[in-house]
């Protein structure tokens, strides 16, 4: 069997699943990077106010998110990857990947700064927390845009 | 809209009515005092300064300050030495009500001030054990070392032929200070501590030699044995343990007599109830007008509470000793009026949502009755599953109907519970229990992603249109029609028109309209640039704006394409369901009906936590940015009225008093 022949036999199974892996392993890096941040910070916040565990935690649960979108997405094409599928099809699903695989990657850590800086409107200014998660919601809008992108790109 | 109307209310009456008037107002809740306008208040820059001193300077009020602070320590200490609540008398049991004279009975029938003082003593005492415990622990520690000492340095210090000292050098790694010691030929050495940095000994040598005993030891880093105590270490260490048994013993029985006093915490908690409310009374004084024999005071007062509050008052005080007049709202004192937001049952828990970003300033609108709807839709959109809708409703609705909530608490609750309808009926259209399909589904999200992703767009669209009709609503309410037209009447055209163009353009093919769509959109662009130039001083100044201005497009489509979250969370939440879904189910049969199972509800429960995180921080936003943006500006002042703490009881007002 040729390099070329062995290309076309498995080739497309062999993207389709890099591109689960990818959308996985970079956005499970963007969230973990974020929400390890955030996560730190708001330990040593609790640490002088525990009162305010449950804002603390959702100031470190949004740059979680883009962790899950890579999983849904890593999913979704687990799904329609066949052994037999035609090699165009498996570089559609991993370029499918990509968008999320690499917004989920730098918005998480990004998200998780503005995270982490929130934490410094809970600890002095608690009544105006929501500003603080607006100010962090406004960086998932980017992993959103490309987590649907990733969509279109596997069903389109 | 449903800003509360508000009066300025100014009470002018008899000094001997003044405290009584307070406890009335104070138990209707209806009146913010402020302070008294006088013809040089204006002028008067030290006003603020002035009041702080007046109510330093008062020692009733310093006295209240004091006590209830007192108190809230006491609760505070004793909180944590009772037992715990159990959950159902947590939050099964009502709150207990009285009115703010039963208060003042039940707490005249306690020593509270005596009850603080003998808590506070107790407080003192704990915290005395507990530092001499810590110091008798280390003596023990040192007691211990030292256990070899079979003298104690007094009995050694008069002998006269043989010199013995005790104390310590240095332990290093390279035993350098120890070994110089031992080669120490006048001194006799004997061990009796060996740790990881000290090698403590006992030495003997003849007095006549005592000086070149003592350079040498000098040399080595020689440290004289402290020895306080009379007796030698292994007695002492037994007395030593003997006391700290004591003071334990003292300490569990002063934590015994702690643990059964949970009605001196209910004295405490109506104590502090008590003197919170008379330090707010006594506070809303210093705000008043007072002479010889009379008391003037003026506050904001709900419109629709005046006849209620008058007839509480007459009914108790002499029409001829009371006066009461109200003024209506002059414009210039917009900024300063309280905001009260009055809504139905079912908006009133959005105002929670509006009071986030901002109260509306008085002049403006309350946007809450339309905040409502659109919140409801989003959030279901975004957590969209029946099952999570219905967990939702039955998790809320439990602590609604059989919990005791305080009010602001029983707000939020409502709205989840509000909100698990949303998600009740998106469920259904989405076909999604707990992320498999049900036969209910009408709309397939995995095959008709585009479609619905259109879908949320349009609803965007709609939301926008929604809210530049607001923003010519509220301009012309402010009277600024230029900005009615400019920053509303335009951008809606442009909103509109795109809407007409796309639809012509791509599904009726209709050349004619599309034209005439875009020809709308560039007369509303000309427009947004000419009403910029008449309204600036500086016409090339206006001009520039103006173009600034019509770049604002490129925002617009930022904010149509924001709402495609609508979608996307819809559908990750969704997924991730049916991904925990397909692993369970891959585990083997005997698991999955035994770990399993605890495994699934964990995993949904999660979801569920985050989906509804998710959907609720992102409504907010669509809120906040995309349709607050467009119209709204808040800042008002909430209302706060003179009311009680109404942390331990709740406070009624009488039907009639005397």
């Amino acid at each position: 069997m040729t390099w070329m022949e062995f290309l076309t036999q498995y080739g497309g199974a062999i993207f389709g699943y890099l591109g689960v892996a990818l959308a996985v392993a970079f956005s499970g890096f963007g969230s973990s990077y974020g929400t390890g941040g955030t996560g730190a910070a708001a330990a040593s916040l609790i640490k002088d106010q525990p009162e305010k565990f449950t804002q603390a935690l959702i100031l470190q649960l949004l740059p979680g998110t883009q962790g899950l979108y890579g999983f849904v997405i890593g999913f979704m094409i687990l799904f329609t990857v066949t052994p037999d599928l035609a090699l165009a099809d498996g570089f559609r699903l991993l370029i499918a990947s990509l968008p999320i695989a690499l917004v989920g990657w730098i918005s998480g850590q990004q998200q998780g700064k503005v995270s982490t800086a929130g934490l410094q409107v809970l600890a002095k200014r608690p009544e105006n927390v929501a500003n603080a998660i607006i100010l962090t919601i406004m960086v998932e809008t980017y992993a959103i845009l490309a987590f649907i992108t990733s969509i279109l790109l596997i069903y389109v | 809209m449903a800003i509360a109307k508000m009066h300025k209310i100014r009470v002018v009456t008899l000094k001997k009515h003044a405290e009584f008037l307070y406890s009335v107002l104070q138990s209707l809740q209806v009146v913010e005092p402020k302070e008294v306008s006088r013809e040089t208040l204006e002028e008067d820059e030290n006003y603020e300064d002035r009041l702080r001193d007046s109510m330093e300077s008062d020692k009733e009020l310093v006295r209240l300050q004091t006590l209830k602070s007192r108190t809230g320590n006491a609760i505070k200490f004793l909180e944590r030495h009772i037992p715990a609540k159990s959950f159902r008398e947590k939050h099964g049991v009502p709150t207990p009500v009285f009115t703010l004279e039963e208060l003042d009975d039940e707490v005249e029938k306690h020593d509270v001030t005596g009850l603080v003082r003998e808590l506070h003593q107790i407080r003192d005492q704990l915290v005395d054990i507990d530092v001499e415990v810590e110091e008798q622990l280390e003596k023990e520690d040192f007691l211990i070392n030292w256990n070899k000492l079979r003298l104690t340095p007094q009995d050694i210090s008069d002998f006269k032929y043989v010199g013995v000292l005790a104390g310590t050098v240095p332990h290093t790694a390279d035993n350098e200070y120890v070994d110089r010691l031992k080669d120490i030929p006048e001194l006799l050495v004997e061990e009796v501590l060996h740790t990881d940095d000290l090698f403590g000994f006992v030495g003997y040598y003849n007095t006549e030699d005592q000086e070149q005993v003592m350079e040498e030891l000098q040399e080595i880093r020689f440290d004289r044995l402290h020895y306080p105590y009379e007796n030698i270490p292994s007695e002492e260490v037994k007395l030593t343990r003997e006391y700290l048994d004591n003071l334990r013993e003292t300490r569990k029985e002063i934590l015994e007599e702690l643990n059964v006093r949970t009605n001196d915490m209910e004295t405490l908690q109506l104590a502090y109830e008590y003197y919170y409310a008379a330090e707010q009374r006594r506070r809303a004084t210093h705000l008043a007008f007072k002479t010889d024999n009379l008391h003037a005071f003026e506050g904001w007062i709900e419109k629709d509470k005046t006849d209620e509050m008058e007839s509480f008052i007459y009914q108790n005080i002499p029409q001829n000793e009371l006066l009461i007049e109200y003024a209506n709202i002059e414009d210039e004192e917009i900024d300063d009026v309280p905001i009260k937001l009055n809504n139905n049952a079912i908006t009133a828990p959005f105002e929670t949502v509006t009071q986030m970003y901002a109260l509306p300033k008085y002049n403006e609108m309350d946007p809450t009755p339309w905040v409502a709807p659109f919140y409801m839709l989003f959030f279901g959109m975004m957590l969209a599953d029946l099952g999570y809708g219905l967990l939702l409703w039955l998790g809320t609705f439990f602590m609604l109907r059989f919990m005791n909530l305080k009010d602001g608490m029983k707000k939020n609750v409502k709205f989840f519970h509000l909100l698990s309808y949303p998600t009740i009926i998106v469920g259904l259209v989405y076909g999604s229990l707990f992320g498999t399909t049900i036969p209910t589904q009408i709309i397939n999200l995995n095959d008709q992603a585009v479609e619905v992703l259109i879908g949320a767009m349009a609803i965007g669209i709609v939301h926008l249109i929604l809210a530049l009709a607001l923003n010519i609503y509220v301009n012309l309410k402010l009277g600024k029609p230029l900005d009615a037209i400019k920053d509303g009447l335009t951008w809606l055209t442009v909103l509109v028109a795109a809407v007409v163009a796309a639809l012509a353009g791509l599904v009726f093919n209709n050349s004619g309209l599309l034209t005439g769509a875009l020809i709308a959109i560039g007369i509303a662009l000309i427009v947004v640039v000419i009403v910029s130039t008449i309204q600036e001083k500086n016409k090339f100044a206006g001009l520039m704006w103006g173009v600034y201005d019509v770049y604002g497009v490129s925002g617009y489509i930022g904010d149509v394409v924001s709402y495609s979250r609508l979608m996307a969370l819809g559908m990750s939440g969704g997924s991730i369901a049916a991904a925990f879904n397909l692993l369970v189910g891959m585990l083997p049969v005997w698991a999955r009906f035994t770990i399993g199972i605890l495994l699934i509800i964990g995993l949904h429960l999660f979801n569920l936590f985050l989906s509804a995180l998710s959907g609720y921080v992102h409504g907010l936003r669509l809120i906040f940015v995309e349709f607050f943006g467009k119209f709204y500006e808040g800042g008002g002042r909430k209302f706060e009225p003179l009311k009680a703490r109404e942390n331990y009881v709740r406070i009624k007002q009488k039907k009639k008093y005397i």
